[in-house]
């Protein structure tokens, strides 16, 4: 075919070859050049362009783009196979609701747990440099064990900026906590940070207005947040504006940035230069409150760079032992945490452990879908016969059953897309995430096609090369029986489904019970009628006449205070000196800073000596200790003993609950410093007037402090918060236990229903010969408790083990006894005789001269 | 077949097709519009009328030659099927048979 060049405008002719389809273009390309040849010899290039352009568009009508039906044979079967695939769903409404329900609620939790995982994997992947940000830590070791921490001293990070040349950036942080901020008439408490210039430099957090690293360079400016912007300022301009943090240090605001993504580990809501919290303070090599973080150049070797640094904060201490090391953030979240040294993993096992689940939910559902498509194998056998004998290869058959598999998936991920959007909101409230389903994110949506893909492969591929699998012969004559081999089969996959969800039924037993066990666990102080109101600024001025005050409303017992509220306690601090200390024994021991009547505003209550009190005029060197450091620093008479330099001990505290609520209490020492308190306690009689007291205290509060917004916490409350993570995992065993036994349920319903239609004939014949209506239906379910019992005894045991070695990693724990496992199996049980029975019964109770009268 | 009505263009272009015999393509049938009819459409409007044509059955097609002015690209000829020879004798008679019935008609235009 000879090409002469024909030149029609380029666009309009890559126009019409896009939109006509190829059947067309070939006939009307070629009139339309032939066209275009004849009016440019007559009429000129252009009005030929012009014409062409025209008559291109005159074509664009349906007929163009329509495609033909392609005759190809892999659409014609396709489409067949989707036509047998509806017709078979519309057939068994039982099996196909069965079927699309299990893999709807198998897909919900895959999503879910898919969406949960995904959050947790993103954690710090927003920063541009990633790959080069290292937060530094460091091992202590304190006779001969490895204590491991991410707080490191002030000089450290200027001194590696100069001294070492891999290190970009460096920047030191102090993380502040809520602070009192006002701006104009706006008093609200925000999370202040201190920060170097180089932080915006490491991290990726943009500037919506202003220079965010220019601002950290003058001691007097800060950077907020947009959503702290809009807090103080609302909708006008927040550059240049003077906020005031905790009623002493002012600042103007020269930059406003991004809010933090929910997915990162160092949040704020305002950055305020570091230069300007050193300042007035002397911070040495010996202060460890700060959290350094550094930008390496890219390609630097991490273990050299390690070894190099290892010394560096020894150097300027004594008699300490301490490694420092470079730890990359990517892996901070999922992997950021150690055990003597170790990195033990951290976040990843639950990730791990969520993954699993959300699998074998995902497979119990793929179960269902195996076990009831080759329950029915029987029914379609005849028409893989046929098609056999038609001249169907094994192949094409294979492509039927995973279309229908794949048909049926579609269906439940479908379904299970708009639960997932209407389960979201208190999904996010038992995980404290705030999860979306976005449709711009792809990587999400694509993922979620992949598992309803993989989903569906998996249920599938099993019934179709079962099913396959039939001799023509026999599947049509109907001699060959479906072979004992898949009812085997079937029975294996029942006691998998059920083998899951006890396990995951005693799992969550096992949290419920130790959950309660931990919150009912005597604390030794007594935390009804105790408040707490945190000290802001420079409140702690007026405590005694506060306090004063506080004591005359009627009912107020005791107030005191401290530098931490009673449920976090202190920070380890070693190389304290006691007598009788032997050469290497050394333990952390919590210290912390109280105010006079602690013991009575708190409800302790002494093992030996006396509280703190202004009657004994010289007990700013007095302290207490808690039973604990006592016994482990082997005082035989504690009181009056001498520890460290010159403090003595004026009384022993019996142990009380602090930190960790499920650990035993470890050593702690109380010092009097009143002038280090950021808690004050009030302690009340228990009555109904306590609302009318909480009036008059923040009355006496308001006089006081008028600028600061009045602040109260029950100190109960705030104990309970400590078990929100515990309560969300106890949340989620429930959620996905119940879900998991659900689809299992699912299943055995399908099941027991093929079976009892089956035996239609049998129940009938041993109805006329005289057996009674629970002798069939016991006959007809005992053969489904079977797999039942066995999957318990399988999975009781291992469960056991395993929550027995887990259970240890917990002082105060629970023994698992045998209720435990007696309850889960019994609901199990239970659960399935039910969705079972009702099968049973309904085919024993039929008429036997229907079942019985044709043959 | 469904719709046995065509519409006033497609008859013209079945009756063109019958015409132009073995050269009954695209191009030549707009033309022929042109040259007997005195019509002026563009091609996609032959392309579309054709297309409607064979869908309905009255127009079979073939591939034709290749011409060099036409970009090495073929012709599509049509030609006639029974059924579409069927509707064209219908509506002829359909109207010949109205004609008869009103003389004055053209009586009126005759005189």
């Amino acid at each position: 075919m000879s090409n002469r060049k024909i030149h029609p405008p380029r666009l309009a002719d890559r126009f019409l070859q896009w939109f006509c389809s190829e059947e067309v273009l070939e006939t009307l390309q070629g009139d339309l050049y032939e066209l275009y040849e004849r009016r440019r010899e007559r009429r000129g290039k252009l009005l030929a362009d012009i014409y062409y352009a025209f008559d291109v568009l005159s074509a664009l009508r349906p007929f163009a783009f329509e495609r033909k039906r392609s005759n190809s044979n892999y659409t014609t079967m396709f489409q067949h196979y989707l036509t047998i695939s509806w017709r078979n769903l519309r057939v068994n409404r039982l099996y196909s609701l069965l079927n699309i329900s299990g893999l709807a609620v198998g897909l919900t939790c895959g999503i879910l747990l898919l969406l949960w995982i995904s959050h947790e994997l993103s954690y710090d992947t927003f920063h541009k440099n990633q790959p080069n940000i290292y937060q530094l830590m460091r091992h202590e070791v304190m006779s001969g064990e490895y204590f491991t921490g991410d707080v490191t001293p002030a000089p450290l990070g200027p001194s590696l900026k100069s001294g070492m040349p891999e290190v970009v950036f460096a920047t030191r942080t102090l993380g502040a906590g809520k602070q009192l901020v006002n701006a104009g008439h706006e008093n609200t408490y925000e999370a202040v940070l201190y920060a170097d210039p180089d932080f915006f430099n490491i991290m990726t957090f943009p500037s919506v207005t202003g220079n965010a690293i220019e601002a950290l360079n003058s001691p007097g400016s800060v950077v907020i947040t947009e959503r702290t912007a809009k807090k103080l300022f609302e909708h006008t301009d927040p550059i240049g504006k003077a906020i005031t943090v905790n009623n002493t240090d002012e600042f103007l605001v020269a930059a406003v940035v991004r809010d933090v993504p929910t997915n990162s580990s160092i949040r704020f809501d305002i950055v305020a230069p570091f230069s300007g919290y050193e300042q007035n303070r002397k911070l040495k090599w010996d202060n460890n409150s700060f959290q350094t973080w550094i930008m390496l150049a890219p390609a630097t070797n991490l273990l050299a760079f390690n070894e190099k640094i290892d010394g560096v904060v020894e150097e300027h201490l004594d008699n300490e032992e301490v490694h420092l090391f470079a730890f990359p953030i990517e892996r901070l979240h999922l992997y950021g945490h150690f055990n003597n040294g170790k990195p033990d993993g951290g976040k990843i096992v639950f990730v791990y452990l969520v993954g699993a689940l959300g699998v074998f939910i995902l497979l119990l559902a793929c179960v269902n879908f195996m076990n009831l498509a080759t329950a029915r194998s029987e029914r379609r056998a005849k028409e893989v016969g046929i098609r056999k004998v038609i001249g169907a290869q094994r192949r094409i058959i294979v492509g039927q059953f995973l279309t229908e598999a794949m048909m049926i998936t579609f269906f439940g991920l479908f379904l299970s897309i708009v639960a997932v959007n209407l389960l979201l909101p208190s999904f996010n409230e038992l995980t404290g995430k705030d999860l979306s389903m976005s449709l711009a994110n792809w990587q999400l949506w694509s993922s979620v096609l992949a598992l309803g893909w993989v989903t569906g492969m998996v249920a599938g591929s099993y019934p179709a090369f079962f099913l396959s699998g039939f001799k023509p012969v026999q599947a049509v004559t109907g001699l060959g029986k479906a072979g004992k081999g898949a009812s085997i089969f079937r029975r294996a996959l029942v006691t998998f489904q059920f083998f899951v969800s006890i396990f995951l039924i005693i799992s969550t037993i096992v949290i419920y019970v130790q959950l309660d066990h931990i919150q009912g666990r005597p604390l030794g102080y007594d935390q009804e009628n105790l408040i707490e109101l945190p000290v802001r600024g420079d409140m702690a001025k007026a405590f005694d006449l506060f306090k004063n005050d506080l004591l005359q409303v009627q009912g107020v017992t005791a107030v005191s205070a401290g530098g931490d509220n009673l449920i976090r306690v202190g920070g380890g601090l070693t190389g304290f000196q006691w007598p009788g200390k032997g050469p290497d024994e050394d333990f952390p021991i919590n210290i912390t800073w109280v105010h006079y009547d602690w013991v009575e505003a708190s409800g302790l209550t002494m093992a030996d000596g006396r509280d703190f009190s202004p009657a004994f005029g010289a007990d700013s060197l007095a302290c207490l200790v808690n039973e604990t450091a006592a016994r482990r620093m082997r005082l035989e008479q504690p009181v009056g003993t001498h520890l460290g330099d010159n403090n003595y001990i004026v009384g022993v505290v019996k142990d009380f609950v602090y930190n960790d609520p499920t650990s035993d209490p470890e050593p702690l020492v109380i010092y009097l410093g009143t002038n280090r308190i950021s808690h004050i306690f009030v302690r009340f009689q228990n009555d109904q007037d306590w609302q009318k007291r909480i009036g008059q205290i923040e009355e006496i509060f308001g006089s006081y402090f008028p600028t600061y917004p009045f602040e109260m916490h029950f100190t109960k409350d705030e104990y309970q918060k400590r078990f929100e993570v515990i309560r969300s995992m106890r949340g989620m065993a429930i959620l996905f236990s119940g879900l998991a036994i659900f689809i299992a349920c699912l299943g055995l319903i399908g099941l027991s229903a093929y079976v009892a239609e089956r035996r239609k004939k049998e129940v009938g014949i041993r109805k006329v010969l005289g057996a009674t209506i629970s002798n069939i239906s016991i006959a007809l379910s005992v053969d489904f408790l079977k797999p039942v019992i066995l999957s318990f005894l399988l999975a009781a045991p291992l469960a056991g083990w395993l929550f027995d070695t887990g259970l240890d990693d917990i002082d105060y724990r629970i023994e698992l006894s045998w209720w435990i496992f007696a309850l889960a199996g019994g609901l199990a049980l239970s659960l399935a005789c039910l969705m079972v029975s009702y099968h049973a019964i309904k085919a024993s109770t039929a008429n036997s001269v229907e079942s019985l009268r044709t043959e | 077949m469904e719709k046995e009505y065509i519409g006033e263009l497609e008859e013209l272009v079945l009756l063109l097709i019958v015409m132009l015999k073995d050269d009954a393509y695209g191009l030549a049938i707009r033309k022929a519009l042109k040259e007997q009819a005195s019509r002026t459409v563009t091609i996609g409007a032959v392309h579309g009328t054709v297309n409607r044509l064979e869908g309905k059955g009255f127009i079979e097609s073939r591939l034709g030659g290749a011409t060099e002015e036409r970009g090495g690209r073929h012709k599509r000829i049509f030609s006639l099927t029974a059924s579409g020879r069927k509707v064209l004798e219908r509506s002829r008679d359909v109207k010949v048979n109205l004609w008869r019935q009103i003389p004055e008609l053209a009586i009126n235009k005759l005189g």
